[in-house]
């Protein structure tokens, strides 16, 4: 713990306006004191003739005594000693003169002054004991209420609040609180809580604190290039932040203050790092809460909606098998129909699942070295049937290489697009599947020679749950959406023009080499 | 396509959805197979040990246990063929339940056919002795004792690895080998970095055994999964 002795106030004493324990400034209370001396004298030439100037001595030693209650020691001393000689030259036979004649006069004088000067030494000793007690008191409770406060907020903002306010009460300054941000530098502004609002000069001194853990700024040895002094927010073994203080006046913080600052300080850590310390811990129990919520509800979601889709698809090829009693031919037909109607809920629910998947970030790309041949031909393999009736030529480059890719994303768009492509094209056209290498990618095209893409759905064909103006019946406008997802997750890129020689070309690029860490599976 | 067996192989179905239950009953009876059932993985294991069945079907997503907790402890006891079928339809599920000795994988939803192709794959596996000699599938012939492969009438050079490699799909016919199986089998290592490897050899092998390398079909590409050697009607002697 760095200690406030770097603090240095513009005097030792503890005396400013803020100083609670001092009322008034040292000049008032020497002039306070030779005015009350002079009330006692006045008020001994009136009860003189009456009670003889040997009573009158205690009449000053009441004034004395009552002045030690309010004053501190000089002023004190400085009316023990007036009121001696005041009493001696006023009232002490003969009067108007400092000599005394009686030997008994002179003992009593002495006594006078020696009992006034203890009474007010005594007055005072027990007015500053009972001082340092109302101190102790007041930075016990400033102290317990600070921390009260800490503890009963419930985040680092509202608990940062709360020491702001807190600090800027009791020591009438404007406060500013500043935290370093993830890159562990403090950051450009201060929290929002506090009044006081710093430039560059105090951010570079609030920087050097957090670098230094020391105290910088006005009323510090190090940097008292700023108005604001600056202070470390730290526990035992590191800095967490910085507390900048703009004192309402000139003159710096008491010894006291400075002691209720390090206290102040000690406290707003720790309280720091344990709002952090649980922030953290309830963060990543919510991050592993909400993760396993979203894969408990995408299980169950696929699970109940694809096991009644198996179950119809059983059920239907059943009916097909039965032997013992062969169906009609419109039978067949109707049972075609339901295959056929199931095979798109299917498709359907596995896009939509997919595109879930992908827009919860859930799809981790698994990199490996692939063959984008072996990869072209399962796809090919897969498709047959969507693409029974066109003419599919291939253009893969003769000395295509290993590639870094997911083989199951890049096989799932590739699959979209050419279904995409069957879907969209008449019968008869012809589709050209490419691969080769292009700079630092490599390029796998799509090719038909379809009608192409309206014009204006080329911006939006990627978008989700579009359709364009020309789509036929069926599909929701999600096919090429995960189709661009499988790839974007692989951190390639889709796009899509139309030839000029007629029909639709996509281009899927994916990069060649990876940085080490993307090569983990 | 109607191939009776006799006696009669027992299937064991391990499936929480009484539907599917029926329905995969309706077309294993029809086709020749005896039929066990259970609703959940501890019925499951009971049943397997009370009816010692000839072959399993496991549904992964169990109300009670984890499908592939169920897996491991069939397989600490019984060699039987186990099928995992799932709607779990994502690679790493498809690897984990064939790491754990799984002999195949057939996502929900699913046609019947495929099933039962499956089953008589998998039972056909079942049968073969390990110590076979000579193997041939459709235009792919290997002798072991000679270490010879022909491709029709002709012979084929084959490296050692490469000739390993066939072996090992040959020991494992009609089976799924997941990346990892056959990276520690041939290379005997876990490093999936070394997939490329696997990749090259797996591309001069189809040059060589392959009718057709552009459109295989003896060693076809399970994606993201591994390879299968897919034996049609294989004879092995």
């Amino acid at each position: 713990m760095p200690s406030t002795s770097e603090i240095v106030g513009c005097n030792g004493a503890p005396v400013s306006k803020r100083n609670l324990f001092a009322p008034g400034s040292i000049a008032s209370q020497y002039a306070i004191a030779v005015a009350v001396v002079a009330i006692a004298t006045v008020g001994g030439f009136i009860f003189n003739p009456i009670i003889g100037p040997h009573s009158t001595a205690f009449i000053f030693l009441l004034f004395v005594v009552a002045l030690a209650l309010f004053l501190g020691r000089g002023p004190t001393l400085l009316a023990a000693t007036l009121s001696a000689i005041s009493w001696d030259y006023f009232f002490l036979p003969p009067v108007f003169a400092f000599r005394i004649t009686h030997l008994e006069d002179a003992i009593l004088l002495a006594m006078y002054f020696v009992v006034s000067v203890v009474l007010g030494q005594l007055t005072t000793r027990i007015r500053r004991q009972e001082a340092i007690e109302r101190r102790r008191e007041e930075r016990a409770t400033a102290l317990f209420l600070l921390t009260q406060d800490l503890t009963e907020s419930k985040n680092i903002d509202a608990m940062i609040e709360n020491a702001a306010s807190h600090i800027e009460k009791t020591f009438d300054a404007k406060a500013a609180v500043l935290l370093p941000d993830r890159t562990q530098r403090l950051k450009r502004y201060p929290y929002p809580a506090g009044a006081f609002t710093i430039d560059d000069r105090d951010r570079q001194v609030a920087a050097h604190v957090f670098a230094h853990g020391k105290p910088a700024g006005n009323f510090t040895l190090n940097m008292p290039v700023t108005a604001a002094m600056f202070v470390p927010l730290a526990t035992s073994n590191e800095t967490l932040g910085v507390i900048g203080l703009k004192f309402s006046d000139s003159c710096g913080p008491s010894d006291n203050e400075k002691e209720l600052l390090e206290d102040f300080n000690q406290q707003i850590a720790m309280s720091l790092a344990r709002l952090r310390l649980r922030e953290v811990s309830e963060k990543s129990k919510l991050l592993s809460e909400s993760e396993r919520l979203s894969k408990t509800l995408l299980n169950s979601v696929s699970h109940e909606i694809r096991t009644p889709i198996a179950a119809i698809k059983s059920a239907v090829t059943n009916l097909a098998d039965i032997k013992e009693a062969p169906l009609s031919a419109s039978q067949k037909e109707m049972i075609g129909e339901i295959q056929e109607a199931t095979e798109r809920l299917d498709r359907v629910v596995g896009n939509v699942l997919e595109i879930t998947r992908l827009e919860a970030g859930r799809v981790k790309p698994k990199i490996n070295l692939c063959d984008v041949r072996d990869l072209i031909q399962v796809v090919l393999k897969d498709v047959k049937n969507e693409l029974s009736a066109r003419k599919l030529t291939l253009a893969l480059a003769p000395d295509l290489p290993l590639v870094q890719l997911d083989f199951v994303l890049t096989q799932q768009a590739l699959h979209n697009l050419l279904s995409n492509v069957g879907f969209h094209t008449p019968a008869g056209t012809s589709v050209n599947v490419g691969a080769r290498v292009d700079g630092p990618w490599l390029l796998l095209t799509v090719a038909d020679s379809g009608p192409g893409i309206p014009p204006e759905s080329i911006a939006r064909i990627f978008d989700k749950f579009y359709r364009g103006p020309s789509a036929l019946a069926g599909g929701i406008g999600l096919g090429l959406s995960v189709t661009e997802g499988l790839i974007l997750a692989q951190n390639g890129n889709i796009q899509v023009e139309n030839r000029p020689e007629g029909g639709a070309l996509f281009s899927i690029r994916l990069p060649l080499t990876r940085s080490v860490a993307a090569h983990k599976p | 396509m109607n191939i009776e067996t006799s006696p009669k192989s027992k299937v064991l179905i391990i499936d929480d959805e009484s539907q599917m239950r029926r329905l995969l009953r309706a077309s294993l009876e029809r086709h020749g197979y005896e039929v066990a059932e259970a609703a959940n993985g501890k019925q499951g294991l009971d049943e397997a040990v009370r009816q010692q069945p000839d072959m399993v079907l496991l549904d992964l997503g169990l109300p009670d246990t984890d499908g592939i907790e169920v897996l491991k402890r069939l397989r600490e006891w019984t060699k039987a063929p186990i099928i995992v079928i799932s709607v779990r339809y994502h690679e790493d599920e498809k690897i984990n339940a064939l790491d754990n000795g799984a002999d195949d994988y057939v996502t929900k939803p699913f046609g019947p056919r495929e099933l039962l192709a499956r089953l008589r794959v998998a039972e056909r596996h079942r049968k073969v002795s390990t110590a076979t000699t000579s193997f041939h599938c459709g235009h792919l012939s290997v002798d072991f004792e000679t270490r010879t492969v022909k491709r029709g009438d002709q012979k084929i050079k084959l490296t050692a690895t490469e000739y390993s490699i066939l072996r090992l799909f040959i020991q494992h016919a009609g089976k799924v080998l997941t990346h990892g199986q056959i990276l520690r089998a041939i290379w005997g290592t876990e490093d999936m970095e070394k997939t490329g490897y696997l990749r090259v050899y797996m591309a001069y092998l189809r040059d060589k055994l392959e009718q057709n390398p552009s459109e295989p079909t003896l060693l076809v590409t399970e994606p993201g999964v591994g390879y299968r050697l897919v034996i049609d009607e294989p004879v092995l002697h």
